[in-house]
Formats: C-alpha cells, sequence, structure tokens
C-alpha cells in the first residue's frame, strides 16, 4: 500500500475506490449478520443439525431387546393383536442390525424377519419361514407397504438413517410452556410411500414427539404420536406407546413397548443368518 | 388305525433313536428346565375330486383327512442349550398309508464359541427355487402329505455348523434313512399299482442303516449368495423295480441306490430383482445325470400404494434323465404369481402353472389363505391336471384334479 502510493497511476485510483467500496461493504455485512446473523444462520443448518444431534444421542446402546404388542383398529372400533419381539445389535460403522421374531398370532408364530441395514447399499434381509424351516431371502428395497396389516409401514418402523433425509428448519413451537423444534425432512428414497414427514422434537431431549407423513400427493397420509417416554441407563430414551392415526382409513394401530433390556448381551452372532434357525 | 402305523415306526431303525431321545427327555431333571412352551396346529382337509377314480379301492369323490403337530420346546436347560420335539400324526379316512405318525424334530441344540451343534432328528432346508427344491436333499419328502413335496420327514443326524467372515460351513451325519412315504390302495393320487413300501430294495449292504454324510459351504459377497454341497449315501428318490408275483399280481418296490450327489444354489439380486439357480450332479452306478431349476422372482410391492404386493416367478426345471425313468418334471415351465392383500387377516392368494414342453401336461394349482379370528386359519386350493400324455408320470393320476378346503387350529 506504501509503496503503491509513490506511484500514482490510474491503477491507484481504481485501487483506492476499490478498498474504499470494499469497506462499506465489509462494514455491511457485518453489521448485518451481527443484527440478523442468528437466523440466517439458524434456519440453514439447525434442520439437519437438529436431527443429527437428535441421533447422536441414540448412539452407543450396544444392543436391546424389547417386546412390542401392536393393536390394530379399524374404523368400527374392532380390534386385532399381534405380539412381536425386537432384538436390536448397534455396528460400528454400518447400520443397526435387527431381529423380528412374531409369537402372535399364533398361525404366524415363529416368522422371523432378519435385517441388517446399510448406510451405503441395499438392505439384506430375510424371512423365516417356520412352516418350511426355510430362510428366504428378501430383495426388497421398497418398504413402503403395511407392516403386518398394521398402519404402518416397514420403512416406519425401521431405525432413520441421518443421510436417508434431505432437512429443513419449520420453526420452534411452544405448547403448555414445552418448548418443540419442528423440522420437515424429504426422503431421498424414490420408493419411499411419502413425499415428506414433520416432525416434533422436543427441545429440552431431543426426542420425537410427534411425525406427521405426507403421502405421494402431498396430502397428509398419517400421524404417529410417541407418550410415555423412559430413560434407561441414564442416557437412552425409549417412548413405551406409539400411536399411528391414517387419517384417510380411520384405522389406527397403537404400538406397546415393555421389557427393554441394554442388558441383553446380544452379539454379532445372534443376528446371523444361521442363528434364526434356533431362535426359540 | 394310527396306533398301528405308530408302532412300525417305533420299531424300525430310525425309531431306536427316538426311543434313546425320548428317554434322554424323560431323564432331563424337571428342575432345570428354565422355561418350556407348548404351541402347534390341528388341522382337518376335505377333498373333492371331480372326476371318478380310476382304479378299485380308491374313494369316489370325497376324502377327508385330520391331523396334528405339536411342538414342545424347552428353551434352557442346564448344562446349556435347548431341545425340541414336534410330532406329526394324520388320519386318512381312505388311505391307510397316509394315515401315518412321524416325528418331524427331536432334538438337542447347543453352540460352542464357534460352533452350532445339534443332535437328534432334524429338518434342513437348502435351496432357493419355488418350483421344486432339487437340491434339497438332507430330509426325505413325505410324499403322502402333499404333491408339492414341501412336507418332509425327520431325519436323525448329526449337524454342525459355523458362520465365519468367509462363509458358513455345515457338516451332516445322517443314520437311520428314511423311505419315502406313497399313497396305499385306498388313496387318489396314486399309481396303477400302489408302491409297496414294506419290501424296498437297498443298493447299500447295510440297507437303511447305511450312514450318509453330507459337507455344504455358503457365501454371500456382491449382491450374491452361493452354496456347494457334497452329499455321499443312500438317495432319497427312489427308482422303481416292477415285480411279477404268480401270474397276475404285480408290485412295485422301491429301490434306493447309493449316490454321491454335487449340489449348487446361486441366487443373485438386482434391485428387487432376485436371478436363482439351482443344480445337481448325480453319480451312481447305474447312470450319471444332472438337473436345473434356474428362474427369477419379482416382488412389485406395495402395488399403487393399495397395500398389496404381487410377487412373480417364472422358472425352467430341466432333468437329463428325461421321460426314462420318468420323474416329475423333466422339461418344463413354471409361472408363478402370489398377491399378499397385507390385511389383518394375512390373507393370500397363491398360484403357479407348470408346462410340460415335451408332454404338453399342464398342472394348475392355485391356493387362498386367510385366518379367521385370531387361532383358525382357512385354505381354499384347486390342483389340476390337463392334457397328460401316456408318456407322462401324471397320467395315472389324471382323474385326480381335486378342490380342497381346509382348517386350520392353531394354539
Amino acid at each position: 500500500m506504501h509503496k503503491l502510493t509513490d506511484h500514482r497511476s490510474i491503477l491507484l485510483v481504481w485501487y483506492e475506490n476499490k478498498s474504499r467500496l470494499l469497506f462499506i461493504f465489509l462494514v455491511l455485512i457485518i453489521s448485518h449478520l451481527l443484527l440478523f446473523g442468528d437466523d440466517v444462520y439458524g434456519q440453514q443448518v439447525t434442520g439437519y443439525d437438529i436431527a443429527k444431534e437428535a441421533l447422536e444421542r441414540e448412539k452407543g446402546f450396544g444392543s436391546f431387546s424389547a417386546e412390542l404388542q401392536m393393536v390394530l383398529k379399524n374404523r368400527h372400533g374392532e380390534q386385532s393383536t399381534r405380539r412381536i419381539r425386537n432384538n436390536v445389535l448397534e455396528t460400528k460403522d454400518d447400520g443397526d442390525k435387527t431381529m423380528l421374531i412374531i409369537d402372535f398370532p399364533k398361525d404366524i408364530k415363529g416368522t422371523i424377519l432378519l435385517t441388517h441395514s446399510h448406510k451405503n447399499k441395499q438392505d439384506d434381509q430375510w424371512l423365516y419361514l417356520p412352516g418350511l424351516k426355510r430362510v428366504k431371502r428378501i430383495a426388497s428395497s421398497n418398504r413402503s407397504g403395511p407392516f403386518m396389516g398394521s398402519e404402518f409401514a416397514f420403512e416406519d418402523l425401521v431405525s432413520s438413517e441421518l443421510d436417508k433425509y434431505e432437512y429443513s428448519f419449520l420453526r420452534n413451537e411452544s405448547v403448555s410452556e414445552v418448548e418443540f423444534y419442528v423440522l420437515e425432512r424429504f426422503p431421498h428414497d424414490t420408493k419411499s410411500g411419502y413425499t415428506k414427514h414433520i416432525v416434533w422434537y422436543d427441545a429440552e431431549e431431543l426426542r420425537i414427539q410427534k411425525i406427521e407423513y405426507y403421502d405421494r400427493k402431498s396430502s397428509l397420509l398419517k400421524t404417529l404420536s410417541y407418550d410415555d417416554y423412559r430413560l434407561y441407563k441414564q442416557k437412552f430414551w425409549r417412548a413405551h406407546r406409539m400411536e399411528m392415526v391414517n387419517h384417510q382409513t380411520g384405522k389406527s394401530t397403537v404400538l406397546i413397548w415393555q421389557d427393554f433390556n441394554f442388558d441383553s448381551g446380544l452379539q454379532e452372532r445372534d443376528f446371523s443368518v444361521n442363528s434364526i434357525k434356533y431362535i426359540r | 388305525m394310527i396306533y398301528p402305523v405308530f408302532s412300525r415306526y417305533i420299531f424300525c431303525k430310525a425309531g431306536n433313536l427316538l426311543k434313546t431321545l425320548l428317554f434322554l427327555l424323560f431323564f432331563i431333571p424337571s428342575h432345570s428346565l428354565v422355561s418350556q412352551e407348548l404351541s402347534g396346529v390341528i388341522s382337518s382337509e376335505f377333498r373333492y375330486f371331480p372326476a371318478n377314480p380310476l382304479y378299485n379301492g380308491q374313494p369316489e369323490s370325497f376324502s377327508m383327512s385330520f391331523s396334528a403337530q405339536p411342538k414342545l420346546v424347552f428353551k434352557e436347560i442346564s448344562p446349556a442349550g435347548s431341545i425340541v420335539f414336534q410330532p406329526f400324526v394324520r388320519w386318512d379316512r381312505y388311505d391307510s398309508r397316509r394315515s401315518h405318525f412321524d416325528v418331524r424334530e427331536l432334538y438337542w441344540h447347543s453352540r460352542t464359541s464357534n460352533w452350532d451343534i445339534s443332535i437328534g432328528i432334524q429338518n434342513i432346508f437348502w435351496g432357493v427355487t419355488e418350483s421344486q427344491h432339487l437340491i434339497d436333499i438332507a430330509n426325505q419328502v413325505d410324499f403322502v402329505e402333499n404333491l408339492n413335496r414341501e412336507s418332509k420327514l425327520g431325519q436323525p443326524m448329526i449337524y454342525l455348523s459355523t458362520e465365519r467372515r468367509w462363509g458358513m460351513l455345515e457338516i451332516l451325519c445322517m443314520t437311520g434313512f428314511r423311505q419315502r412315504t406313497f399313497p396305499g390302495a385306498g388313496g387318489r393320487l396314486r399309481g396303477m399299482y400302489p408302491v409297496d413300501v414294506d419290501n424296498a430294495i437297498f443298493e447299500s449292504r447295510a440297507g437303511d442303516g447305511h450312514i450318509d454324510y453330507a459337507v455344504r459351504y455358503s457365501h454371500s459377497m456382491f449382491a450374491t449368495d452361493i452354496g456347494i454341497y457334497s452329499f455321499y449315501g443312500t438317495s432319497r428318490e427312489p427308482d422303481f423295480i416292477v415285480n411279477m408275483q404268480n401270474d397276475s399280481e404285480i408290485s412295485i418296490v422301491p429301490y434306493y441306490s447309493t449316490i454321491h450327489q454335487t449340489g449348487i444354489d446361486i441366487q443373485k439380486w438386482y434391485g428387487n430383482l432376485l436371478i436363482k439357480l439351482e443344480s445337481i450332479y448325480n453319480k451312481n452306478t447305474e447312470s450319471d445325470f444332472y438337473a436345473v431349476t434356474s428362474g427369477i422372482e419379482y416382488p412389485a410391492e406395495n402395488i399403487f400404494y393399495s397395500g398389496k404386493d404381487i410377487t412373480f416367478y417364472a422358472e425352467y426345471i430341466y432333468d437329463q434323465r428325461g421321460t426314462v425313468p420318468p420323474v416329475l418334471f423333466e422339461d418344463d415351465i413354471f409361472l408363478g404369481i402370489r398377491v399378499d392383500i397385507n390385511d389383518r387377516n394375512d390373507t393370500s392368494v397363491n398360484s403357479g402353472i407348470f408346462l410340460d414342453k415335451k408332454t404338453h401336461t399342464i398342472l394348475t394349482s392355485i391356493k387362498y389363505e386367510r385366518r379367521i379370528f385370531n387361532q383358525f386359519r382357512l385354505n381354499l386350493e384347486y390342483l389340476g391336471f390337463s392334457g397328460v400324455e401316456q408318456r407322462d408320470l401324471f397320467y395315472d393320476i389324471r382323474n385326480d384334479s381335486y378342490f380342497q378346503v381346509g382348517f386350520s387350529h392353531f394354539f
């Protein structure tokens, strides 16, 4: 700068003008950031961040087992029940391994669904048919159909990997002095049954409290509400009641979870294809 | 009716192992059984045959049958492992051979740090295709149960398996050969002469006491499942010897040869599409042969977001033996379709058609199934044969197309 002032030229005039402009421009940007910075930053990043942080807090459980009762209700109030045992194993670098063992109704007792979910490729899935004693590979990339005749699709039940959605922050909401973050998330999977979900997290613990599912025509299809959260191992929150209401058919399904066991000692081997045959 | 069948079973050689195991079962101290669980099914089955029977002794148009299959599981016994006991019994109104008793499973399972060990009567399934289960060899077919050959007799064995990074290894040591069951004189769906199962002939001098071995290796990588096995022992599939006694008395005697069979199964997937292959190479003292079943499976799931799944199957079956000696399927195309309504009753419709390229026989099957209340299941079934030529194995049962109503109670 100093050197340049010694050699007056058109270039220098231009430069001085430019630096002045640059200075004004910088002042404007900084003052803008100081005044409105939080909001600009928040709206663009927090959607993803909230989802990421919420998932981060779920990590580290190792494995757990639980029992699940599924109550299907139709418009006329008729009910039918399914009972399922659920075993889950967390893996280091990949998706979770999940085993669903059906205990009721009795005609499908012993049917087992084993899923090895993957982050970067198609999940592996096997179905055990106890009648034939056959383990059959299921090559389904699509899980939008109803799970066991319920209002839950398989994609609603499996653990939601972070990168399977696009996120955007909608708003803060406060209902009876409880703060919520409300996000939209858009599934990347073109075979998903939904165009978007709207998800409510409580601000305090980042637990999902409600999800609205929008169908392929972008109209509201289902609402899932989470209730009766209980804390395990001082770290892991689990909802013990989940209710899915289908607004278009009037049907609903309630999931009642019980007997969560985070000390089940389940290992990799308990989720192998061979192990299915010896599940009792 | 049932008792004589039962006693015949108990005193055969396979029964000895059963007796030993039952004996052991009663000697497990009751306090060491952590938990036990009883479940099972009782079924009734009514068949209507529209066409007249071809042979003497067969029922006119209706037949009925009842069966029971309880399952008792001892979950955690000391020192380690579990015990499964699953007997099966069927009573048939007309067919004394179809009235039979079998132990589908009675075994003890335990595991070491790397191996799964199970000893006793077991049922092991291998294979990937739907039209038939070509490579599946460990267990004998309980042929009187169903023409689709999916019911299998319990096989006494020692079964070892291990699953490692390099794949899965299974080792089977089987004893107490189980003969294939065949309908008796009073049954439909039989040949002109009932198979004389009491006088079966074995190639092995050990008879049905031959010890059979099988080793199978399987692995999964690059979106492909692959398995290969080697089996040495008594063939599960008999040949038949025609005996002329006196002047006119003809009997058909099953002949079980000793074989060395190699089997492979490959399954590859691209998205929803599954491509499957099963093949066997059978080495025996008569004439070696090979056979292949190959095809595709494509599930169209949640069709038009209706919640219904439709799965399509197409397979081709080839058997080098052809029509001499006759086999059920030797050059056939199988087309299948399965519809799952995915409702609260798990309603499904499953239908298939076999087209014989050489003899032009068409075998059609359609099955409807649903749950009723919480514990019952209803099934309606049709099995039909049409255009059966004389050289086809189905010729003797060409009049035995049937409609079936089945009702099962699960407990």
